[in-house]
Formats: C-alpha cells, sequence, structure tokens
C-alpha cells in the first residue's frame, strides 16, 4: 500500500494545529496592528487572512519562538503592499474607521460614535507618520511591547527602535496638538453659527 | 516629551478596536483552503513522479486533492457547512459563489461560541453546551458570517450600477437616532459605506445577498453601497424613520429597564423546537435580564440575533444567577444542558425598525 497518502495528511494536520494556535494567540494583535498600520478596515480581514496564509505555508521554514516575529513582519509588508493598491485603485477612498453604531446595548451608542471618532483621529495622525516611526509607535505604544520585543518583531536594532519611537513620538504628538487646535476651531464654528 | 491627554486618548482608543465576529474562524477556513491548494499541488507533482508514466492501479493511485483534504477538513472543519464545497470548488477551477475577494465563505453550522479566555474550544460548535465559557460571549451584534446558500443557489445580480458621482449630500450625524434593518436582493456582497460630514465614504460593514443587516444610527444620515468586488456603486441613501421610533440615545440615558426574573427550575417543561416567537429588535430602552437557574444541571442563556439565530451564549450553573444588560428589543432563549429549549425570552417592545431592502 503507498504510504504517501496518509503522511501528507498527517503533516497537514499539524500543520493546521500550529496555524490554529497561531490564530488564536495572533490574529486580535495582527489585525490591530494592521489596522493602526493604516489597512483602511475594510480591506484589515483581508489582510490578516494572507498574513496567516502565508505563515502557514511557509510553516516550515519557521521556528516555533519565531512565529511571532514572522506574522508581525509579514503584517508590515503586506499593510505596505495594502495601502500601496489602495492609493491607486481607490483614491477617494479613506483608510478612516465607520462611524456607525453597532447594535450591541453596552456601551451606549454615544459613547461608541466617540470611540469611533477618537480612532478615526488616531489614524488621521498616525497617517502623517513615516512607515517605519508608524510602525515603532504602534507596537510599543498601543500594542505595549517592549523595546526588546519591537526590535525582534520588526528585525532591527533596540537602538533604532529607541530612535525612531523617541521621533515617532514627537511627530505624533505635534499631529495631535494640530488635530485638536483643528478640532476646537471647528466647534467654535459650529457653536457660532 | 510628555504627551497630552488628547494624545493618550487617542493611543487608547485603539485599544477598543476589535476585530469583527467571526473573523478568526473566516482566516481560519481561508487557510485550510490556501493548505488544500498546495497540498493539491504537492500530491499531483508527487503522483505524477509516482507513476513515471506508468499505468497504476486506482486502488494504489494516491488520493484525489478533494479526498487528502477532506481527511483534514473532516478532522478540523466539522463545524463549518460550507467547506467541502467551497475547497471542492475553488480546487476544480470553478469561480464558485465570490462574496469578495478572497474571503472565505465558511459559517459554523451552530452558534459560535468563542472563548475570549484563550483557551481550547474557539472553533468548537455550540453543542454541547458543557464546553460554553461562563463568562459571556456575543457574535451577533454584527454578524458578518456568510450567507448559507450554495454557489447553486446564489441569487443573480440584479442590482443595476449608478454613475459614480459626488454624494448628493453628506451625513450630519446629528438629528433623531432611527434604526433600520438592510436586506439585498443582489446577488453579490456588498460594501456599506457611510458618506461621512466631510463627504467621504467610511466602510460601515458587509450586506451579503439575503442576509439583513441591522444599524442604528441617525436619520440623517447617508449611506453608499457598493459591489464588493468591483466597487461599482449600487444606491445611496438616508434612512427615514418609524413614526413614534425612540431616541435610542435618551432611551439609553434614561433609567434601565429591570426585566422580571426569569427562574428556571425543575418543574421548567422542555418546549417543542420550533422558531421563536420574535427576533432581535432594533430600539427598546436599557434593561437589565435576570435569570435564576434553580436546577440541578447547568443552563444556557442564549441571545438571538436579528435572523433568530441563537448567536450568544452564556452558561450558568446550577443555584446561579444570570444578569446581563441588554435592551427590551433583544431576545433570548434558555435551553437545558442537553440542548432542549425551555424559555423564549422574546422583546419587551414594538419593533421601530426601518426595513430597506436593494434594489
Amino acid at each position: 500500500m503507498n504510504s504517501f497518502p496518509q503522511s501528507r495528511t498527517l503533516r497537514a494536520d499539524a500543520t493546521s494545529e500550529r496555524v490554529r494556535r497561531a490564530l488564536d494567540a495572533h490574529y486580535d494583535g495582527i489585525w490591530r496592528f494592521l489596522r493602526r498600520l493604516g489597512v483602511p478596515s475594510e480591506d484589515v480581514e483581508d489582510a490578516a487572512q494572507k498574513v496567516f496564509v502565508l505563515f502557514a505555508t511557509r510553516l516550515g521554514g519557521i521556528e516555533p519562538r519565531a512565529e511571532r516575529s514572522f506574522l508581525f513582519a509579514s503584517a508590515l509588508r503586506i499593510a505596505s503592499d495594502v495601502r500601496r493598491s489602495r492609493a491607486r485603485s481607490r483614491e477617494t477612498l479613506s483608510p478612516s474607521e465607520s462611524t456607525f453604531d453597532a447594535l450591541d446595548p453596552a456601551p451606549s451608542v454615544e459613547q461608541q460614535i466617540d470611540e469611533r471618532r477618537m480612532r478615526r483621529w488616531l489614524d488621521e495622525v498616525l497617517d502623517g507618520l513615516s512607515e517605519e516611526h508608524r510602525a515603532v509607535l504602534v507596537l510599543v505604544d498601543i500594542e505595549e511591547q517592549t523595546m526588546a520585543e519591537t526590535s525582534e518583531l520588526l528585525g532591527i536594532p533596540p537602538g533604532t527602535v529607541a530612535s525612531r519611537l523617541r521621533r515617532a513620538r514627537a511627530l505624533f504628538e505635534a499631529a495631535s496638538a494640530t488635530l485638536r487646535a483643528r478640532l476646537e476651531l471647528e466647534q467654535q464654528k459650529e457653536g457660532e453659527r | 516629551m510628555t504627551p497630552s491627554d488628547f494624545s493618550k486618548g487617542l493611543l487608547r482608543s485603539a485599544k477598543g478596536d476589535e476585530p469583527l465576529p467571526g473573523a478568526k474562524t473566516r482566516a481560519f477556513a481561508q487557510v485550510e483552503v490556501a493548505l488544500a491548494s498546495s497540498l493539491a499541488t504537492a500530491t499531483s507533482s508527487a503522483s505524477t513522479a509516482q507513476r513515471g508514466g506508468e499505468n497504476m492501479p486506482s486502488s494504489v493511485a494516491p488520493p484525489t486533492v478533494a479526498s487528502a483534504a477532506s481527511t483534514k477538513l473532516g478532522t478540523m472543519l466539522a463545524v463549518y457547512t460550507l467547506v467541502g464545497g467551497l475547497a471542492g470548488g475553488a480546487l476544480g477551477g470553478s469561480a464558485g459563489y465570490a462574496l469578495g475577494r478572497h474571503r472565505a465563505t465558511h459559517e459554523p453550522v451552530e452558534t459560535s461560541v468563542v472563548d475570549r479566555r484563550g483557551s481550547e474550544p474557539v472553533y468548537e460548535p455550540a453543542v454541547p453546551y458543557r464546553d460554553i465559557p461562563d463568562d459571556s460571549t456575543t457574535d451577533a451584534a454584527l454578524s458578518i458570517a456568510a450567507p448559507r446558500s450554495t454557489a447553486a443557489e446564489a441569487p443573480a445580480d440584479v442590482c443595476a450600477s449608478l454613475p459614480d458621482l459626488e454624494p448628493k449630500e453628506c451625513s450630519r450625524q446629528k438629528g433623531k437616532t432611527v434604526t433600520f434593518s438592510l436586506r439585498s436582493n443582489c446577488g453579490v456582497a456588498l460594501d456599506l459605506f457611510l458618506v461621512d460630514e466631510t463627504c467621504r465614504e467610511q466602510f460601515a460593514g458587509i450586506v451579503f445577498p439575503q442576509r439583513p443587516l441591522l444599524y442604528d444610527t441617525w436619520d440623517s444620515n447617508v449611506y453608499r453601497l457598493r459591489d464588493r468586488a468591483t466597487h461599482r456603486l449600487v444606491k445611496e441613501f438616508t434612512v427615514p424613520r418609524v413614526d413614534g421610533a425612540p431616541d435610542r440615545i435618551a432611551n439609553w440615558r434614561g433609567p434601565r429597564t429591570q426585566l422580571p426574573l426569569v427562574t428556571v427550575s425543575e418543574s421548567t417543561a422542555v418546549l417543542p423546537e420550533a422558531p421563536p416567537p420574535s427576533c432581535l429588535l432594533g430600539g427598546g430602552r436599557a434593561a437589565t435580564l435576570h435569570v435564576k437557574n434553580e436546577r440541578a444541571n447547568p443552563i444556557v442563556v442564549m441571545a438571538l440575533d436579528s435572523e433568530c439565530r441563537e448567536s450568544g451564549a452564556w452558561r450558568v450553573l446550577p443555584g446561579d444567577s444570570f444578569e446581563r444588560d441588554t435592551s427590551e428589543g433583544h431576545a433570548y432563549r434558555v435551553r437545558d444542558w442537553a440542548g432542549a429549549l425551555l424559555l423564549e425570552i422574546p422583546p419587551t417592545t414594538l419593533d421601530t425598525t426601518t426595513y430597506l431592502t436593494v434594489p
């Protein structure tokens, strides 16, 4: 009897199991990372799927301890591809978050809208950063990774992470101050009307 | 540099951002399809190499893609209904029923039970109930699971394109709250976009054929529907209010209705399996649901979505009480440990949803 089919299937089972574990552990983080890297909300699920499909197809060459960093590095590349292709195909479409309200009753409609608006503004500010600054800021200040972890995830030296983070924070602060001033002005105009 | 409160608030807001319900399951299904494809390629090339141009008896021939994949899918994806068809369709070169790009079209057979504590039963079906976590889970708020219809059953695309001009008006994000249910008769999945205050389109969700999507919004907001695959414009609309529809925000700010305590005891008789009297409705005041389990075994409280699917599940242990902040418009069911239906808890509000159909 040919033993090929069984061994092949067993290998596929082990692969699936490893992918499933990786999905359980990292999907949400990858999804948020992609989102904050500027992947539009309507594309983020597709992009996350691409990350894990890539992971699954290259699993044989990925050490278990390097899974996370492979996933984040892949997400970084895929986010970059998605943004570029979006810029070519749908120039009018903003990458911002939707402002609809989900039906679930908690938290309140008003609170949900506030949160969604904040995320829209966050993305607007992050859009002003370069890819490299954005990735570091998102990983450290949003995903709460340490600088050492970020260094490992992005495959760059810790010193580079530190300097990029410093610069990214300064740029973020300046951009958010500008945004705040603009919002206050808009509010003032609205009040005068 | 010390970050301002505003900056901190911006960064904090990212924490509440989560994938849509079922995203992980869809990603896993997509990976399975990719693995099956690569398995097919490998099997095919190995098979060719082994045969070496000779005729091989069918009894020792390598399995077809479908059988090799189905061994895997049979063990790992027992909860999906459409995997066989999708994988077979995709591998057989059929275009299949495209819901949009490469998004997977799988859906759990039963209620999706997600253990948010990170332990194992993430992909398990709803039954048996012993695997349901104690803490609350919900998949009901915005279901984007693919429709159950197969490619053969998919309706023809009856939605014509509109000229893709600038929106006639932008949303004002003001006015009165309105809940709408959007059903599409188009044969393709549609992207719903909010035309925001600056007239830019903001993605708001996916509308699958024949699967209503329920939303809360304002009556001044403008929406657009586009073909998910081609991005062609299909419809632009605002949502009219039904007379007497409550103000959602006022409702939520007002006092919370304490729904009557539901007690489930050994004397609670099993109900025949039948469609629930009512599904989830939009609107309604904030409410708190109370359920007490006086039985010797756990019971399961299940939330119904707008299509009456059991979409959330909470286990209530013997002697325990269950409390959940909800809405008067939400519907629940209670089942016993073996899955038998014990109680229906219908909404206690009138239906003030605006029903819209495309085209």
